[in-house]
């Protein structure tokens, strides 16, 4: 495939792309270096912290846009284009794994990351917090995700998430309503 | 609608949830290339069977002339100046068993 000399990282990503669709690899790098931490980040709190599988949708999300890439114009949705495929290959991958897994075992998966004994207070909220997040519509869980932990604007997540932006706020504001009370217990230790 | 305000005992808690990003670039590369080979393995063989085909209808196309005993070519072929055959395969006899 062809490959040419990228001059300058601060290409935007619709011209990166447009690179890539006439077989620059160099350019599509850029783009998964770019992107790569918050798709496997929204994958991963969507998968309630199962990192694994998140990589997994991560490489898919992009595979897909780079078949995506030939057929691209620029409109300045890439990244838009890359969290709803995410989203979708996490609700696929959560209606398989319901079919033979059960909620339940979702709802308890526990991240394998490795915590130290002064961690374990801040462990334990985390951990209420992520299970408070998994028990949400995935609806909001989506749109928390894309607004307070990867600071996406409400105009982009509209586009993910597909609809209006007065949903996106209200679907936000229901959802930190019913973080704050079912971590209420948590709040008032601060 | 407003934003919910956040006070910051509230925002400890959602700001626990740590999640770090993976890298994933070269296992998205290598996917890349694995397909990239599959697609060019996928058309030799796609080739190969088009010429299994091809020889296939040529070998059933002298099967015909051999079996109908329409083979003039076979049945006289050019002799050197000896008068013996140029391609002994062109016996009949050896040519039938060959391809029986």
């Amino acid at each position: 495939m062809l490959k040419t000399n990228i001059s300058s990282e601060d290409a935007t990503d619709d011209s990166l792309l447009l690179r890539t669709g006439r077989g620059d690899l160099e350019a599509f790098r850029l783009l998964i270096r770019r992107h790569q931490g918050s798709v496997t980040r929204f994958a991963s709190r969507l998968l309630n912290g199962d990192r694994s599988t998140a990589e997994d949708i991560g490489q898919e999300a992009f595979i897909r846009l780079f078949r995506a890439a030939k057929s691209y114009s620029a409109r300045g949705e890439m990244r838009a284009f890359l969290l709803t495929t995410t989203r979708n290959l996490c609700r696929d991958h959560y209606r398989r794994e319901r079919s033979t897994e059960g909620l339940d075992t979702i709802l308890n998966h526990v991240d394998p990351s490795p915590t130290g004994e002064g961690l374990v207070v801040l462990q334990e909220r985390s951990d209420a917090l992520r299970k408070a997040i998994a028990a949400l519509p995935e609806e909001q869980q989506a749109v928390l995700i894309l607004s307070y932990y990867e600071g996406i604007p409400y105009v982009e997540i509209a586009d993910i998430v597909g609809c209006p932006i007065g949903t996106v706020a209200s679907r936000k504001y229901h959802a930190l309503a019913t973080l704050r009370r079912l971590l209420q217990p948590y709040v008032e230790e601060k | 609608m407003d934003e919910l305000p956040l006070d910051d005992s509230f925002r400890v808690i959602l700001d626990t949830y740590t999640v770090a990003g993976s890298d994933i670039e070269n296992r998205v590369m290598a996917q890349l290339e694995r397909e990239e080979e599959l697609v060019a393995l996928q058309s030799e063989v796609t080739v190969l069977r088009a010429d299994v085909s091809a020889m296939r209808a040529e070998m059933a196309e002298m099967k015909r002339i051999l079996g109908s005993g329409l083979y003039p070519s076979f049945a006289h072929p050019a002799n050197d100046s000896r008068g013996k055959p140029l391609l002994p395969y062109a016996h009949p006899d050896k040519t039938m068993s060959i391809l029986s």
